[in-house]
């Protein structure tokens, strides 16, 4: 091996054990700008009370941070429209998940289309993600809601803080357009009044 | 003569030929001392065609120069370059070229074509120059294909003169494909190509032109004053073709799938004449069934002195005629007419048609930036219906779906002008009918067109209408879901311009009305009124209907006040229509299901909100959808989801209790996998 096959061999070796990162334990041992972006969601109600739905925070390894949605103390839920507002200059979506609903429950498969849906948009409202989360119903009318007495995660959202915020934070809010239905019809005459209850993001090196 | 040798017949049943026999043509051949054979062709093609039978030989002429005129009259005879049979991939009829020049041409003394060619015969693979009476002249069912016809002169076709008349029962079809036709000169008509169709009782013939390039080819036009025959002035730089007919004879002649750009057709008759810069195309007269279609071609840089800078179609029918010609699918671009019809000169005429029908239907053009002039105007087309003594509802002129941007007039109609004239005592003499006479101008796009001048006296920046109307007589134009937008003018209407004249018969006992209905229509960003105009003169029997339009961002406003008494208003709307760049509504749009309720909406996607659209798109296929909004916040997000799932799989008829009519967003008696589709696909769209 030549001398300057070897000396690529370890820049690249080192390169792929740090990740990129080059945070200080890698031997870069530099400045702040170097830091990874460390993100962390602080509900604004920790622990809700019933007819809740509000944001709770979910794993946050890094710069990526995951908000959960979560009901509580809502018997007979159908299903629920809402809207997260978040800061867009310094946070962007990236996914959402719905593998944990609680709208899956028996006797819904989750996988027939006919049977839950889920819609996530942000693509059309800078800064705004769009959520439908809700069973559809059948013929004879006779698909229930989920009786959630505690604390149950609807679906969760995955955000990315592409920035450092600084305390006390910005917020991740349900916007206007809400609304939690049971399992009653006809449409219009079925939904449950609920508190909205969101949180606030930091970011930092 | 040539023997009929066995091995020239095994030749051709080995290759597969339906030839009863191959000719051989070389410039190295001798007419003295060759067979025809391959072995000892001829010099001459016309020495091939002359040994060739009365049908069902084939002249094959090798590469070369043949400085001859051929003359293969009375012979069914296939003249084809060798080129053409050995090279299957990319054969050129530059290498074969019959030249007539010092032989045929107009100053050896003797014009005459360089090709004639009689029934079932065929010219391909050729270059052909130097006809002094057409570059190829034909009578019947030929077939004349990939050939380059340049530089020939004739009185009538200057490219070539076609002749096509059914002799008898069968199919009969002539055929002119896949030629280049270019710089050839006509007296006449036809710079290009003259084609005459003809059919007697129970006979059918047909004319099929396609694919051809006709580029660059000039029609003079007869001098009126010296002139001995019947026609005067110019038809068809490119293209002339009219058929004729017995009243049980079919003819039908298409034109399809050609570029047909820089032909010319002037007046050389103090301004008399001269029609059809790219194609002039007309039923006269004929008693029969008629059918002329001008399709899917390329129009581009024909100039008329007159009208019809790119195409002038005529539809013309007396007594018996049943005649239709239609024009559609073209793209005609940056033709000049200097009397009217930039791109298209449209002109439905009858005279006494009382068992017959005559229509014409312009359909899917796109018309972008031609010129049309003078008295007739219309920058894109000029629509002209003149009926006498002829009342049938069957009568139509028609203009739909068509594209008419960035056109411009001197004088009246950027976009289009319409002319409806209806006279039941053309003669004044006293033998009168009742007459009407209608155009309809449906579904088009008039966008970015301009009447202006420098006098300042333009008008009609979108179309002009000219309503005329003598004796027992109607005449009408209906203007039914246009868009007209971001025209011009510099007086009257931008968006729409109308002219009304109603006069008596020469007894003095009837008086003409005429009528404007302008319905389900888009007037928006027009410079000068809406609709504008002075109907003025005679004692006015007129009225303009207006309903279902919207009219917004008019400079000058709505109506004139010279139009204003004569309207009728109904459901009119003054709102944005929210146009984008190609003139298409937002699904925000309020002329989305503004239409007429009684519209057809039939066509339209859903979800269509169970009515049509207002504007060129409203009730077709291509209809902007309505906003899929369950809960009535003209925003489409999860609370339009939300209806939808509760009341999901609920049905009007069975399960009534649970059915929620506003989450039926197709409006189908039920709540169901459509209805959520049209939601999701639309999921966060707001509108303001």
């Amino acid at each position: 091996m030549t001398f300057v096959r070897a000396i690529l061999r370890a820049v690249v070796g080192l390169l792929l054990a740090c990740g990129f990162a080059l945070a200080p334990s890698c031997g870069g041992g530099g400045g702040d700008v170097l830091r990874l972006l460390v993100a962390r969601f602080s509900p604004d109600e920790p622990a809700p009370g019933p007819n809740t739905v509000s944001m709770q925070p979910g794993t946050s390894p890094n710069d990526v941070f995951e908000v959960r949605i979560m009901v509580t103390g809502v018997d007979d839920f159908f299903g629920a429209a809402f809207r997260v507002a978040y800061p867009s200059a310094s946070v962007r979506f990236l996914s959402a998940d719905t593998g944990d609903s609680f709208l899956c429950d028996a006797p819904v498969d989750c996988s027939d289309p006919n049977q839950v849906q889920f819609i996530v948009n942000s693509a059309s409202s800078p800064g705004e993600v769009l959520v439908a989360a809700t069973r559809v119903q059948n013929q004879a009318g006779t698909v229930p809601g989920v009786d959630v007495s505690e604390s149950r995660e609807l679906l969760s959202l995955t955000f990315q803080a592409t920035r450092e915020i600084a305390s006390p934070g910005q917020p991740l809010s349900f916007a206007p357009r809400l609304e939690v239905r049971d399992s009653a019809q006809p449409a219009p005459g079925n939904e449950i009044p609920v508190t909205w209850e969101g949180g606030t993001v930091t970011a930092s090196r | 003569m040539r023997p009929r040798n066995g091995w020239l017949l095994a030749l051709c049943a080995a290759a597969g030929a339906a030839y009863a026999a191959d000719i051989f043509v070389s410039p190295t051949g001798s007419d003295v001392t060759g067979d025809g054979s391959p072995a000892a062709p001829f010099r001459t093609i016309q020495r091939a065609v002359d040994e060739a039978q009365p049908s069902g030989d084939r002249v094959r002429v090798l590469p070369g120069t043949y400085n001859e005129c051929v003359n293969a009259a009375l012979k069914s005879v296939a003249i084809v370059a060798d080129e053409f049979v050995t090279n299957t991939t990319d054969p050129n009829p530059a290498l074969t070229v019959i030249d007539g020049t010092g032989e045929c041409d107009a100053t050896s003394g003797a014009p005459a074509p360089a090709v004639l060619l009689d029934d079932d015969s065929t010219l391909e693979g050729f270059t052909v120059l130097g006809g002094g009476a057409s570059g190829v002249q034909a009578f019947g069912d030929v077939v004349i294909t990939r050939n380059e016809i340049r530089g020939n002169t004739g009185f009538q076709g200057g490219g070539i003169y076609l002749y096509a008349a059914a002799l008898d029962p069968g199919t009969h079809v002539a055929v002119i494909s896949d030629n280049t036709i270019r710089n050839n000169t006509a007296v006449v008509d036809g710079g290009g190509i003259f084609a005459f169709a003809a059919a007697a009782d129970d006979l059918r013939q047909e004319i099929q032109i396609s694919s051809n390039s006709i580029r660059d080819n000039l029609a003079q036009g007869f001098p009126l004053s010296t002139t001995p025959y019947f026609v005067a002035g110019g038809f068809g730089g490119g293209i002339s073709t009219y058929p004729d007919s017995d009243p049980l004879g079919e003819v039908e002649i298409a034109i399809t799938e050609n570029v047909i750009q820089g032909n010319s057709v002037e007046s050389n008759s103090g301004g008399y004449g001269s029609y059809g810069g790219g194609v002039w195309a007309a039923t006269l007269y004929g008693a029969g069934s008629e059918t002329i279609r001008i399709a899917d071609n390329q129009l581009r840089n024909n100039t008329a002195f007159n009208t019809g800078g790119g195409v002038s179609a005529w539809a013309q029918g007396y007594l018996t005629s049943k005649h239709t010609v239609r024009v559609e699918g073209n793209s005609v671009s940056a033709n000049e007419a200097d009397n009217g019809g930039g791109g298209l000169d449209l002109f439905l005429r009858a005279l006494d048609l009382s068992a017959g029908s005559i229509q014409l239907h312009a359909s899917s053009n796109e018309l972008t930036g031609n010129r049309g002039d003078g008295f007739f105007g219309g920058g894109g087309l000029a629509a002209y219906a003149a009926l006498r003594r002829t009342a049938s509802p069957d009568n139509i002129l028609s203009v739909q779906n068509n594209t008419i941007r960035a056109n411009s007039t001197d004088t009246l109609g950027g976009g289009a002008s319409i002319l409806a004239f209806a006279d039941s005592d053309p003669d004044g003499g006293g033998a009168t009918a009742p007459a009407s006479s209608l155009v309809r101008f449906e579904r088009n796009l008039v966008a970015g067109n301009r009447a202006a001048s420098l006098a300042g006296d333009s008008f009609g920046g979108g179309v002009a209408v000219d309503l005329r109307a003598f004796g027992e007589a109607v005449a009408e134009a209906e203007l039914d879901f246009n868009t007209l937008a971001s025209n011009t003018a510099d007086l009257g209407g931008g968006g729409v311009d109308v002219f009304s004249f109603t006069g008596a018969d020469s007894g003095g006992t009837a008086v003409g009305t005429t009528s404007l209905a302008l319905s389900n229509s888009i007037v928006a960003s027009n410079t000068g009124f809406a609709v504008g105009g002075p109907p003025a003169g005679g004692a006015q029997s007129f009225a303009i209907e207006s309903a279902y339009n919207d009219f917004f961002g008019n400079t000058s406003g709505v109506y004139e006040d010279t139009v204003f008494p004569f309207v009728t208003q109904t459901a009119n709307l003054s709102l944005n229509p929210l146009l984008d760049a190609l003139s298409v509504p937002s699904i925000c749009s309020p002329t989305v299901d503004a239409a007429d309720p009684a519209a057809d909406f039939s066509l339209e996607p859903e979800p269509n909100g169970d009515r049509a659209n207002q504007g060129h798109l409203g009730g077709t296929a291509d209809a902007v959808q309505t906003l899929p909004d369950a809960s009535g916040d003209r925003i489409v997000d999860g609370v339009d989801v939300l209806r939808i799932a509760s009341a999901f799989a609920s049905d009007l008829a069975l399960t009534p209790a649970r059915y929620f009519a506003p989450a039926d967003r197709d409006n189908d008696g039920d709540v169901d996998g459509d209805d959520l589709a049209y939601v999701a696909a639309f999921f966060g769209r707001a509108c303001p």
